[in-house]
């Protein structure tokens, strides 16, 4: 797009204009290459996605066009804003005359030309202002208004982000993330910037908050409140919905650029059609998909010729001599590939899955399963107070779990989904209701019930394994491979022979995909990428021969093209081994796209439980439809439109007494509030509701108050 | 099936190779190796220090140096002096100003003889009578009667002759003439000659009773008395003979057995009986004894040369018996007892080099209280023990090698080496300081005498006089000694009197600060590591205990380690020092004891971290015990912080002994870097006269405490992430 593009823009449309910018950091031991010779130009109202990994470079553009990267960033290239470069590695200001005008130009452009929601920002509120004083701070600083007009501002700009007047004389501590999201965003809107870049605007929000989000933004930006954007994201989901142009960014270069549909439906770039082909898709149904093999080049060792060469599945010779240019395909459509031309699928390999493998004898089942968590506020009133708070994070929950069986688990955070898996794997002791572990068909055991060195309970515990959520929390950062691996065999006593313990975790290393296996055994975490760390999760869980694992979010820190990979193997080892895994998750998608049932959790309680398919095709209870509707689709046409939901999940300690969705329930009605729901079954698909589904849809067309 | 031995083999080949692993990582980090290679030097040199500064921990001056004797007077005489024979006429070696003389044999323009010399400020000296050639053995007596006590009998012998002078000397000292007693020639060449007396005030008789003198004039009706040996060699052997002395009549010649040059010794109760009274004489390997009447009482030859014959002084006095019958004898490096009264002997100990001189004291209680050794550059005391071994009980280093000893009194010894002509006067042989002073005349001198009685006299204003005296004869010289030690100004100096070269000079303190800087290794050592090794065990036991557990044990801990960690430390310091008392091993005690609560609370927040994370969660799901948990997981994450912790701890604990020296809460004799430099505290004479003295326990500190932060570097690299040390 750089000499082509000259006759097709007109440059007094040209808003933003990113020209052959590469920026370098410094750092110990060499340069590190994280933006290369990127070019990008934003037309006035158009709106740039940027896709990509974490670390392929995002955020570093975005910092770039803000002037804003930290001291070790070498640039090259130049920025310009309306034709004005104020980024500019050829003429930089020489004398200080020069600086302190291109600081007092830089600080007009911040903020009131561009502004930004940054990553994470939402948790950097200081916690002791109110909201409303961290958003009049904007106009504080950059206009003169006075308190009145700005507090007025202040009340408009929360309305807009979908907030109400009343948050502004709310402490950050007191809102949730999604409210805290919005009056970043509202804080970014203050001075009716032209430019709005937000990165990574709905990660770490949960899904149904992440959909009204991103319908927020698309309704700003619909109604010019957002003039342009810069959507920057790894999700595919999230950027296609929002920009009108993607650029596909690996390894600090652009992959690929277009239109939402030239990328999403028409990929001509190998690197994006395996990522795309990553991600789990409701609308796929449970068609395989796989990761990319491979794992990112280090920014501070590229190799020499296409970046993504020992990945790609139609490297040919030529791709390693020398990097690709970007090919001009069609229209606004460019890909950085030899072949761009004539590229051709990559199809998977591997069938569907059946499930012809799950068998019906249970192997866990519980009971009516209660925890309520004590909060003690201070000795004495823990001592003295008779009500104690306490926090209902699992109630009256009952679900069963066969040998052989992928059990999704979906819900919010908050919803108790931990806490259940914590209670399942015998962290936690239940306040009431009952864990059951069966040896066999008629013979079972009340865990909760044994002491810990009963022998039932010690087989018990030998045969239930856990993958966590965060790889570099749950690997001792001190301990090698082999020692985290083999810790199972330590705890339960298998051998004491290291040498045979050697073996077996080889075995189970080489059975979690880390090949070559001895390359694995003496390295220490940091030695190795998110997705090996998970695999070294997976090793932990299946080095003996346990037959059941509870993965609580496993995949949720890995990146997108290690997903597919990592569930593939998940359920390769199940299918090999019969074992039975609960799988937690509030990706609904990749719950999908592995369980074979699906329980919903909602505050606490079960709402719905079923198979797989007819839980995310027909859903039957309010909250299921809420959160299958908000997955974000990438195709362009999805549109979360209006949920059916109210507000975000509250907290477990004052808890409705009847039906626990009382509060965001939009059918809700009297009886719900005091009476807790019966479940309503249809076979082996049941819900929890007052309502039949006929009911239902009729409260709904009354509307609801 | 593998046998268990065969998989406990395989695991500690296992454990020992990830050991290995890992330390080629720390050994690879250029900060570890330093740290390593620094802790090795010095724990080498706390090794070491006990040799490297000659085995005093205080004293690398010895502290003999910090004082010398007192020169009362050093006179040129008109002869020159046969240096080996010098005797003095005084009773019990009593010496005073005007009233007594000197004898010593010399020569005088080829004019052989005795002399005589008055000690007082003339230092004058006369010809007393002249012999036929160079004298070979002389004696001073003088009658034991105060009334008689002008008079002095002198015996001596040179070539074929023996003579006997009755020696007159005036109250005032100032005039003295010698009138002759007897005067014999013998057939043959007379190669030793001694007197018989009692008082054998230092192993020689030194007078004759009155009776003896009575007997000068009444040959025949003696029943007793003094009788005169003499070793006389001719062309058919040698000869023992007897003589009366005061007629030098012969009553007795008997044919000696001898090999080499012959030596008499006495012993007995005062001649008088005529049994018991032994005349010994040595040479070579033979050792022949005879008593009065010319019986021989034994002949024994040994399979080795006799060496120097040590017989207690309080043994010549009394008929021999049981208990008091032990003489010591030495030959090349092993002594033996002699038993006197058959002529056996028994080996006792074997010395590292020849011993060149015995001392011992005088065995009024039967066997010696006090017997040393010198042999090569150092002394041994000998003691029996209650089993009744003769073992070693002390032992020093001389500043030179010692060929002389004389029992002074209540085990007191002045030891010298008579051809250097060093002296050092050795207060208590068991003591860790066992000398009082040193002098060096670097000259050659004769046997030095010792004066009992103090002679008083007084240099610069000062008047000494408290201690005996001695007196020094060398080649035209007479120099009078007082036993009284002089302190010696040792200033910042970097040798000292008996030549010792001191690397990093002295303090104002006269200690050497080189042994100082050595001998505060071990302490520092062993209070650094010990109060900081235990400081960081305890605080990790309760760190880990409350951090991990909550609940009221947990908060009743946490609240004590408060308690503790607020209390004002140092008054509290003091209470427990002075319940405990000073020593080392409560010092390490009290600074664990009061340490953990700080490093307690460093450690606390760590393991709450840590105890939030994930792997810890896991630890458990995969069947992993508590204490086991602790140590897998919780340790290896706090390792870093921990090292660093020891790190301070040690430092800071070797510290905190100086500031307790300051205070007086440690005995200051432990010697310790903070010490060396706490001693500068205001001191800004001392920081100006010797700065140099505070460079080398800076230094020191400095580096001890860098080598735990580099280790900690070092052990950070086998564990962290970030630094990277694996690739
Ligand atoms: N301040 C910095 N110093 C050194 N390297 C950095 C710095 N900031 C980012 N990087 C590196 O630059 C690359 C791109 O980072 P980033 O722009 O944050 O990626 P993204 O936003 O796509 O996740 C990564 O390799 C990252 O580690
Ligand atoms: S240039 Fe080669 S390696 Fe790179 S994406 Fe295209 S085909 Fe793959
Ligand atoms: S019971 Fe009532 S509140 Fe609960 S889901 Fe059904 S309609 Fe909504
Ligand atoms: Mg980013």
């Amino acid at each position: 797009m750089i000499e082509q593009e000259e006759n097709v823009y007109q440059k007094s449309n040209l808003l933003l204009d990113i020209e052959n910018l590469s920026i370098d950091f410094k750092v110990y031991g060499g340069l590190v290459k994280a933006v290369r010779n990127v070019n990008l130009q934003i037309e006035n109202g158009q709106s740039l996605g940027i896709l990509g990994e974490s670390g392929s470079g995002k955020s570093t553009i975005a910092l770039a066009i803000l002037s804003l990267l930290p001291e070790n960033a070498v640039i090259t290239g130049s920025v310009s804003l309306y034709n004005d470069k104020y980024v500019d590695s050829e003429n930089k200001p020489k004398n200080k005359r020069g600086l302190k005008l291109l600081d007092q130009k830089l600080r007009d452009i911040r903020w009131k030309d561009i502004s930004m929601v940054f990553q994470g920002a939402m948790n950097s509120f200081n916690p002791v202002y109110t909201i409303g004083r961290q958003i009049g701070e904007v106009f504080r600083i950059h206009t003169d208004l006075d308190k009145n007009q700005i507090e007025k501002r202040v009340v408009e700009l929360l309305k807009d982000a979908g907030l109400t007047p009343a948050v502004k004389d709310s402490y950050p501590h007191e809102l949730s993330g999604g409210m805290k999201q919005r009056a970043v965003i509202a804080m970014a809107l203050a001075l009716d910037p032209k430019i709005v870049i937000a990165d990574e605007p709905t990660t770490g929000l949960d899904v149904i908050t992440q959909a009204e989000i991103i319908a927020t933004l698309k309704r700003l930006k619909q109604s010019g409140r957002i003039k342009s954007f810069i959507i920057i994201s790894h999700d595919i989901g999230v950027v296609s919905q929002l920009a009108d142009k993607i650029a596909v960014m690996y390894a600090g270069a652009i992959m690929e650029y277009g239109t939402v549909a030239d990328i999403y439906k028409n990929s001509h770039n190998p690197y994006t059609i395996e990522l795309l082909k990553s991600y789990p898709n409701l609308s796929n149904a449970r068609q395989h998909v796989e990761g990319i093999p491979g794992r990112l080049p280090d920014p501070a060792n590229l190799p020499k010729g296409c970046k993504f060469a020992d990945r790609c599945y139609m490297k040919d010779s030529i791709c390693t001599t020398e990097e690709p240019e970007l090919q001009y395909i069609d229209g606004m459509h460019y890909s950085r590939c030899y072949f761009a031309k004539n590229i051709t699928q990559n199809y998977p390999k591997a069938p569907n899955f059946a499930n012809n493998y799950i068998k019906n004898t249970k192997l866990i089942e519980i009971e009516h399963l209660t925890k309520n968590f004590d909060l003690k506020k201070n000795i004495i009133s823990a001592l003295y107070s008779k009500d104690k708070p306490s926090v209902h994070a699992v109630s009256d929950v009952s679900m069963e779990i066969r040998e052989g069986e992928i059990v999704g688990l979906v819900g919010e955070s908050g919803s108790g989904k931990s806490t259940l898996a914590r209670l399942l794997i015998g962290l936690l002791k239940p306040t009431s209701g009952n864990i059951k572990y069966y040896f066999n068909e008629n013979d079972f055991v009340y865990v909760n019930k044994l002491k810990s060195n009963h022998k039932d309970y010690i087989e018990f515990r030998k045969n239930t394994q856990m993958i966590f959520q965060d790889p570099f929390d749950s690997l001792n950062p001190k301990m090698t491979v082999f020692n985290t691996v083999s810790e199972p065999m330590i705890g339960n006593h298998i051998t004491k022979d290291v040498m045979e313990m050697q073996e077996a975790v080889k075995a189970s290393i080489a059975n979690a995909d880390l090949f070559p296996v001895e390359a694995y055994m003496d390295r220490f975490p940091y030695e190795l990428s998110g997705g090996e760390k998970q695999r070294v999760g997976i090793a932990r869980a299946t080095v003996i021969n346990s037959k059941f694992i509870v993965a609580d979010e496993p995949t949720s820190m890995l990146d997108v093209s290690l997903r597919a990979s990592f569930m593939n193997r998940l359920n390769k080892i199940r299918i090999e081994r019969g074992m039975s895994i609960l799988y937690i998750s509030h990706d609904i998608a990749s719950v999908y796209y592995l369980a074979d049932r699906i329980y919903v959790m909602y505050l606490g309680s079960m709402v719905e439980g079923g198979k797989a398919d007819d839980i995310i095709k027909s859903p039957l209870h309010p909250y299921t439809k809420a959160l299958i509707k908000s997955v974000p689709n990438p195709d362009p046409s999805w549109n979360p439109g209006h949920i059916d939901i109210i507000g975000e999940i509250g907290n477990s300690i004052d808890i409705p007494k009847g039906c626990r969705f009382y509060d965001r329930c939009v059918y809700r009605q009297k009886i719900c509030k005091d009476t807790v729901p019966p479940v309503k079954s249809n076979g082996e698909h049941w819900y929890k509701c007052h309502f039949e589904q006929n009911e239902l849809e009729h409260l709904k067309n009354e509307g609801y108050s | 099936m593998k046998t268990n031995t065969k998989i406990l083999k395989d695991n500690i080949k296992f454990k020992l190779n990830n050991v290995r692993k890992q330390f080629k990582v720390f050994y690879r980090s250029w900060y570890g190796k330093a740290g390593l290679y620094i802790l090795i030097a010095f724990i080498i040199v706390a090794l070491l220090a006990p040799v490297l500064v000659h085995g005093n921990p205080f004293s690398g001056i010895p502290s003999e140096d910090y004082f010398k004797p007192v020169t009362m007077e050093d006179k040129k005489l008109n002869f020159t002096v046969e240096s080996s024979l010098n005797k003095i006429s005084a009773t019990e070696g009593e010496y005073k100003t005007g009233s007594y003389y000197m004898f010593t044999a010399g020569e005088s323009g080829k004019n052989y003889g005795i002399f005589a010399i008055t000690a007082n400020d003339s230092g004058s000296s006369c010809l007393l009578f002249k012999t036929n050639g160079t004298v070979t053995n002389f004696m001073a007596f003088a009658p034991e009667s105060t009334s008689l006590q002008y008079l002095t009998d002198i015996f001596a012998s040179s070539n074929h002759s023996l003579y006997v002078y009755n020696v007159l000397c005036s109250s005032s000292g100032s005039s003295v003439k010698a009138l002759p007693v007897a005067h014999i020639s013998v057939n043959g060449t007379i190669v030793t000659a001694m007197v018989s007396t009692n008082s054998p005030r230092f192993g020689q008789p030194s007078f004759v009773t009155d009776e003896v003198m009575a007997a000068t004039s009444t040959v025949d009706s003696c029943p007793y008395g003094s009788y005169t040996y003499a070793v006389v060699e001719n062309n058919t052997g040698m000869y023992l003979n007897e003589y009366y002395t005061y007629n030098l009549h012969e009553l007795w010649s008997h044919k000696l057995s001898l090999t080499g040059s012959p030596h008499i010794y006495f012993i007995g109760n005062n001649f008088i009986t005529p049994n018991s009274p032994e005349v010994i004489v040595t040479g070579g390997k033979n050792i022949d004894a005879w008593n009065v009447t010319g019986a021989l009482l034994f002949n024994n030859s040994y399979s080795f040369n006799i060496g120097q014959l040590a017989i207690p002084a309080e043994y010549q006095y009394f008929d021999l018996k049981p208990g008091y019958q032990d003489a010591f004898m030495s030959s090349g490096n092993s002594l033996y007892i002699l038993n006197l009264i058959n002529g056996t002997r028994t080996f006792i100990y074997t010395a590292s080099h020849t011993i060149a001189a015995i001392g011992v004291s005088r065995g009024s209680h039967g066997f010696p209280s006090d017997l040393i050794i010198s042999s090569g550059n150092y002394y041994y005391a000998l003691a029996k023990s209650k089993t009744g071994n003769v073992q070693v009980t002390g032992e020093s280093k001389l500043p030179f090698g010692v060929n002389n000893i004389e029992y002074y009194h209540s085990g007191k010894f002045l030891l010298s080496n008579t051809t250097t002509g060093q002296m050092i006067y050795l207060i208590n042989a068991f003591q860790k300081y066992p000398y009082s002073w040193n002098s060096n005349l670097k000259a050659s001198v004769g046997n030095p005498i010792m004066f009992e009685e103090p002679y008083s006299f007084k240099i610069d204003n000062v008047t000494y006089g408290s201690g005996p005296t001695i007196a020094l004869l060398s080649g035209n010289n007479i120099i009078m000694y007082s036993f009284e030690g002089n302190p010696v100004s040792l200033g910042p100096t970097f040798h000292t009197v008996s030549g010792l070269i001191l690397p990093l000079g002295t303090n104002i303190a006269h200690d050497n600060v080189f042994a100082l800087f050595i001998d505060s290794f071990p302490p520092d050592l062993e209070v650094g590591f010990a109060a900081g090794i235990m400081t960081i065990l305890i605080s990790l036991v309760v760190a880990m205990f409350i951090g991990y557990y909550s609940g009221m044990v947990s908060s009743f801990m946490e609240t004590l380690a408060l308690s503790i960690f607020l209390i004002p430390t140092l008054p509290l310091y003091i209470v427990l020092a002075s319940v405990l008392g000073p020593s080392l091993i409560n010092l390490i005690f009290i600074f664990s004891l009061l340490g953990w609560p700080f490093v307690t609370f460093s450690l606390i927040g760590i393991v709450r971290s840590v105890k939030t994370r994930t792997f810890v969660e896991s630890a458990k799901v995969s069947n992993i015990k508590t204490l086991s948990i602790m140590k897998r997981h919780f340790v290896p994450n706090m390792g870093t912080l921990l090292v660093y912790l020891t790190a301070i701890n040690i430092g800071g604990a070797v510290a905190a002994v100086s500031s307790f020296e300051i205070l007086g809460l440690v005995s200051v004799s432990i010697p310790t870097w903070g010490g060396m430099l706490s001693s500068f505290l205001g001191d800004f004479y001392s920081i100006t006269v010797y700065p140099y003295a505070t460079i080398p326990p800076i230094v020191a500190l400095t580096l001890f405490i860098l080598a735990f932060i580099f280790i900690s570097r070092g052990i950070d690299e086998v564990a962290n992430p970030t630094l990277g040390g694996r690739k």
